[in-house]
């Protein structure tokens, strides 16, 4: 396959948005059919193979309009799907990565020491007096 | 090229590409080209539309494909009609003529009764 070939069908691929087995079918019949074009026009250019085949974005648009919309529903829901799973990994990995920063930091610069809870309390002894007390 | 026509061609193309399989087999861009020469470049579809209809068909079990190595290494993939594409083409047929017979008898009134 010569490189105006390969520039046209990677120029299709990139407006072809569906389940990933149709889009495999579809761009290897197209790939097979610009090799038929390239044996019998050998020294064709990008403008000869857009004459012939359809400019790519009208050739992807004129394939994802013959596609059912529960098609590319479907194939957008898996996006949809990927990009969640993607966010929420990023998210754990970030979550991950502060947390081991936060505890290297804390054993390079000495360990976080809390405070003993001190608690105040009193109470009235017989004579009527406050008694006060501190207890650790 | 107008979008009406893009909508006419994309609803008979079924039609024709079974229509020129069921005279003899062919591959894809030799039914791109057929259609193009026997129209004498009046119908011409893209390349889109002729493949995604050859998979649908072939899944619908209209048509089946039989691979044949060209050159080397290549896979040419020959479409032929199966037994449910003769009779898919032949409702298609009985529709489009229908339509057009249809069709035919509006404009031949030239809208006499709607006045």
């Amino acid at each position: 396959m010569n490189k105006q070939t390969k520039k046209y069908l990677s120029d299709v691929r990139k407006d072809i948005h569906c389940k990933t087995s149709l889009k495999k079918a579809f761009l290897s019949e197209l790939k097979g059919n610009l090799l038929d074009f390239e044996d019998t026009h050998p020294d064709a250019d990008y403008e000869q193979i857009c004459r012939s085949f359809g400019i790519p974005e009208n050739v992807a648009s004129e394939f994802m309009g013959s596609i059912e919309v529960k098609e590319i529903k479907k194939a957008f829901q898996w996006k949809k799907v990927v990009l969640i799973a993607a966010v929420v990994a990023i998210l754990i990995l970030a979550i991950y990565v502060v947390a081991s920063f936060i505890d290297g930091h804390s054993q390079m610069h000495g360990t976080i020491v809390e405070n003993p809870i001190v608690e105040n309390t009193y109470y009235v002894n017989e004579n009527g007096e406050y008694i006060f007390e501190t207890i650790n | 090229m107008g979008q009406g026509q893009d909508n006419f061609k994309r609803g008979t193309a079924e039609m024709l590409l079974l229509f020129l399989l069921s005279k003899e087999e062919m591959y894809g861009y030799q039914l791109m080209n057929v259609l193009s020469e026997r129209s004498e470049g009046r119908y011409n579809i893209l390349e889109g539309t002729i493949s995604l209809l050859m998979l649908k068909s072939e899944e619908a079990g209209f048509v089946k494909s039989k691979s044949v190595t060209v050159g080397k290494r290549r896979i040419r993939k020959y479409y032929s009609l199966t037994e449910k594409g003769e009779e898919r083409l032949q409702k298609l047929l009985d529709e489009y003529k229908d339509t057009v017979f249809g069709i035919q008898m509006i404009l031949g009134s030239g809208g006499e009764d709607g006045e």
